[in-house]
């Protein structure tokens, strides 16, 4: 029996000596691919091309989609953002999602809403609409209030009275970069593939200062939760993104923003809303379609692409709380689970190419089961070391390839961060940034770890919802929410 | 028992080479982030230092002053000022039409900008290319239309579009049929960006739009061949 339990403890320890080692490989790899695109990008834009975008009248519109529920501290100033994009033609169709704040009449009051008619049929099934309204001041404003349903419902409701042949799905606490939809329209304009989504880089707005609907000042501010959101963002975006882009196996674009072929959704069925992974899963649903339809045009799967472009094109919030931090990572994590799980059939599926026999293994192994292994070994170590299993130096030593190793992927995150457009100004910020490189090892990697454990517990055991996040507004300009 | 599998095959001997190689590489990092962060930070404080002295000039432009009284203010006064003065002429060349644009045109011309560029087109560094083929799009230059027709056929993808880019800026009919040809060589996906680029050039691209549309129909979105034809039938008009 010790024998047995022995080999057993000796395998879990190869297991996951190879997790560690081929995590960071991977990581190490994508930053490298992530790194090199970005480089090319950089080159790419300084011939412009972004000029003729917004001149010309054959540039596709775009119906923006905002879904909104309780946001009635951020929605007017959101709205007046999307109001002044550099785009040639776009509509803005917010979805109040049966908000119990004020989200509804502040919305009104800003914006001069009216009541107008319905005439659109809805090929998307969604909860019931209570009404629509029109602004009086922007023709290009629509407002669609509708009873609770979630995020993809709102989503959906808003892809049935979207008119134009792309949309952009917006959180309602994200503030656009003026010529976000042009960076975003660029890759479908000039790409060899049909591009049938666009992703963008999504940075932290903490601490950063705004005026007239803008970031005017890029900045980390005090909190420290915050700065390691930050550079979580930077990795996740620039590092991980870029380079499953490259290699056409992108399986994510955020759902705080994201351009998308909107006939294409609606075929599909839009939004599902029996998930909380609704971004991720629509991208997958899409990869799905686009390889095992039989159209004439899309025999071939490099016939098509899902692009990120490394530019900044969005500031969001983050948790600026343990609680709401703990909230937003468990869901992530289900959503995650629910989406692979959905799936399987991708798993090493030929079909699928790379997507098949690296993104969706590699995601499901190690960034949805991993947890367990990743939480465990921490355990495993401590107390294998305690019982004097492990020598002190050794136990050190290892201590330190994983500190290195963490501190790497993080700080490539920060230099690729640096190169694209908006980086931190001042040398204060970027010595910041990078402390806090080395900072987060020691309990935020630890903690973020735990909660991604317990979202994994919540899929297994079918807990959660559409989570609320509390909002703190950016600082200098909170009272333009209430324009 | 972690001693039997990490100590017996990953020795304290591997982990502390991986800790030191994983050290050197943030060493590095850390080394370049710093000097890419100077390097920036130093050449955009310059470059902004020089524009100020250039910047001036533009408000000649503006306001009908003599060329002679530009050209002077448009003289490199230390070396390396010249690509200074190209950005300061190019960004306001951008939004200037009438005589204003044509006095910067001039002055290109006269400072030896254009002659520079059209060098530059057979460079074969593509980022110096690329750049060239922008500035002399945006000079409208004239003489440099057919250089650049002949180096499109050896560009990549991505350059041709930089290259269309700068042909449709420069708007002179003759470049037309170059169009139609490179559109037998871009993929379907492309051809509503041609187009766009095309209609640049006002009525008389009006028939290669025609033919356009007419051979390769399956690569234009319904709404993009409604405005393609609405487009083209306001030119026949004209």
């Amino acid at each position: 029996m010790i024998g047995i339990i022995a080999r057993a403890q000796i395998v879990f320890e190869w297991v996951l000596v190879y997790y560690f080692f081929i995590l960071n490989t991977v990581y190490i790899g994508l930053s490298l691919i992530a790194y090199r695109e970005v480089y090319r990008h950089l080159r790419r834009t300084t011939y412009g091309g972004y000029e003729h975008v917004s001149r010309s009248p054959l540039t596709p519109p775009i119906s923006v989609i905002v879904p909104a529920f309780n946001e009635e501290v951020s929605i007017a100033l959101t709205v007046l953002n999307l109001l002044h994009l550099d785009y040639m033609r776009y509509e803005i169709i917010v979805v109040n999602d049966g908000s119990t704040d004020e989200t509804m009449a502040r919305l009104i009051k800003a914006f001069e809403l009216e009541p107008t008619k319905d005439d659109v049929d809805d090929q998307l099934k969604t909860k019931p609409l209570r009404a629509l309204y029109k602004s009086r001041r922007h023709h290009n404003l629509l407002v669609i209030d509708k009873e609770n349903g979630g995020k993809s419902d709102s989503l959906n409701a808003g892809l049935n009275k979207a008119t134009h042949p792309y949309f952009c799905s917006v959180d309602a606490d994200v503030i656009m970069e003026a010529d976000a939809l042009q960076r975003v329209i660029l890759p479908v304009l000039e790409s060899e593939e049909r591009v049938i989504a666009v992703g963008g880089i999504v940075r932290v707005s903490n601490g950063c200062h705004q005026a007239k609907g803008r970031i005017t000042d890029v900045s980390l501010g005090s909190n420290p939760l915050a700065i390691f959101q930050i550079i979580e963002y930077f990795r996740a975006f620039l590092c991980g993104r870029t380079g499953y882009s490259r290699l056409n196996a992108l399986l994510i674009i955020s759902g705080a923003f994201g351009l998308f072929e909107r006939e294409l959704v609606m075929t599909i069925g839009g939004y599902k809303t029996d998930t909380v992974g609704e971004d991720m899963d629509l991208v997958t649903r899409l990869h799905v379609y686009m390889r095992e339809s039989d159209q004439e045009d899309h025999t071939d799967h490099r016939d098509y692409a899902i692009s990120f472009v490394p530019d900044p094109v969005c500031w969001t919030e983050a948790p600026a709380s343990f609680k709401v931090l703990s909230r937003q990572r468990r869901r992530w994590q289900k959503g995650l689970m629910e989406v692979l799980w959905q799936h399987t059939g991708m798993f090493f599926n030929p079909k699928y190419g790379f997507i098949g026999f690296f993104t969706y293994p590699f995601l499901l192994l190690f960034e949805g089961w991993g947890v367990i292994l990743e939480f465990l070994g921490y355990v495993f170590f401590a107390m294998a070391w305690w019982r004097g299993a492990i020598e002190t130096d050794f136990a050190i030593a290892f201590m330190f390839v994983a500190f290195f190793a963490g501190a790497v992927l993080s700080l490539i995150g920060v230099l690729l961060g640096e190169m694209t457009p908006r980086p931190y100004p001042k040398a204060s910020q970027w010595i910041g940034l990078t402390l806090f490189a080395f900072l987060e090892n020691f309990g935020y990697r630890q903690y973020t770890s735990v909660l991604r454990l317990l979202g994994l517990f919540d899929w297994i055991f079918n807990a959660g919802s559409w989570g609320r996040m509390e909002r703190e507004g950016i600082e200098a300009d909170k009272h333009m929410a209430e324009v | 028992m972690l001693s039997l599998a990490l100590q017996g095959h990953f020795s304290l001997d591997m982990i502390v080479f991986t800790t030191i190689v994983l050290f050197w590489i943030v060493a590095i990092l850390i080394t370049y982030m710093l000097l890419l962060r100077s390097y920036y930070y130093l050449r955009a404080r310059y470059m902004a230092s020089r524009r100020k002295l250039y910047e001036p000039a533009i408000e000649l432009v503006l306001l009908d002053e003599p060329q002679e009284k530009v050209l002077d203010a448009l003289a490199p006064k230390r070396w390396g000022d010249r690509e200074v003065i190209l950005r300061v002429i190019l960004d306001s060349m951008r939004h200037l039409e009438g005589p204003p644009f044509d006095s910067l045109q001039a002055a290109c011309f006269k400072l030896g900008f254009m002659d520079r560029a059209l060098k530059q087109l057979s460079s074969r560094n593509k980022l110096r290319r690329g750049r060239a083929m922008e500035a002399l799009g945006i000079m409208r230059a004239h003489p440099a239309m057919l250089a650049i027709i002949m180096l499109l056929p050896k560009q990549p993808r991505d350059m041709k579009l930089v290259a269309l880019r700068s042909l449709s800026l420069i708007r002179d009919p003759f470049a037309l049929p170059y169009y139609e040809r490179e559109a037998e060589t871009l993929p379907p996906t492309m051809l509503p960006r041609l187009a766009s680029l095309m209609l640049e050039f006002g009525p008389p691209a009006q028939p290669f739009i025609r033919t356009l549309i007419n051979d390769r129909p399956e690569a234009f979105p319904p709404r993009v061949m409604k405005l393609l034809l609405q487009e083209t039938a306001h030119y026949a008009a004209l």
